[in-house]
């Protein structure tokens, strides 16, 4: 997969397409974080979870990956399946990022997709994607 | 419709409105077909891929979440009885759901 964590500015010289923003509720993913048979292995890949479940509080983890995937499913403004979408937990929440699969890829040619992912406020993450002009 | 057709619809109403009534913590008897689930119970994508999660699980399936967003963004379910009969579709067409006439 690709990685990417990085972050679209004003002065970027690639071209901005679009963005997609979602914010969700921690606390939506508490009893997925704890019951094994909550997990959703087509939102999340299990190396996605094992990622989440290696950090303080793991539902932060799952709560952040979701975040990301439904501001790229708002960014694209069409349907993708969310595993080839991973989300890569940073030092910090700001720090994260995200890998995309080579069929995501293929899927949407000649875009660029970035993240800003918000520390917890209140319980509740964000995260913002961009896609740029990847030409 | 054949009897079996019948028990599984009914089977699939009731295990939707089980999932609504305990998600949104509220009685089973008050949802109705009309209630509408982003205004009325709150809920959002994250609790219709829940739904879908236990559906898969229930019946085997291997539907692609891409599938299915293709087919919610040609007829998006509002009501409980709108993912009453997405469900059903789901279980009885699978990926082929997109390929269904809307």
């Amino acid at each position: 997969m690709a990685t990417t964590s990085l972050t679209w500015t004003s002065d970027s010289c690639r071209r901005l397409l679009s963005c997609g923003i979602d914010s969700e509720r921690v606390a939506r993913f508490r009893r997925m974080a704890r019951d094994r048979s909550r997990f959703m292995p087509f939102v999340f890949t299990s190396s996605e979870r094992s990622r989440c479940r290696r950090l303080p509080d793991p539902a932060v983890g799952l709560c952040a990956s979701f975040c990301v995937k439904e501001a790229l499913f708002k960014a694209l403004g069409s349907p993708y399946n969310f595993t080839d979408c991973e989300f890569l937990p940073g030092r910090n929440l700001g720090k994260g990022s995200f890998a995309l699969s080579p069929r995501f890829a293929a899927d949407h040619p000649g875009v660029m997709p970035c993240v800003k992912i918000l520390a917890p406020v209140k319980g509740q993450c964000t995260a913002i994607v961009y896609l740029l002009d990847a030409a | 419709m054949p009897d079996s057709d019948k028990q599984q619809e009914a089977e699939i109403r009731a295990l939707v409105y089980d999932f609504f009534a305990e998600e949104c913590d509220i009685e089973s008897s008050k949802l109705t077909d009309a209630t509408n689930i982003i205004e009325e119970l709150e809920g959002d994508s994250l609790m219709l891929l829940s739904l879908l999660e236990i559906v898969r699980k229930k019946y085997g399936l291997k539907i692609e979440l891409k599938t299915l967003g293709k087919h919610l963004m040609r007829k998006p379910a509002a009501t409980i009885g709108q993912v009453v009969d997405l469900t059903l579709k789901i279980v009885r067409h699978g990926d082929d759901i997109v390929n269904l006439d809307v």
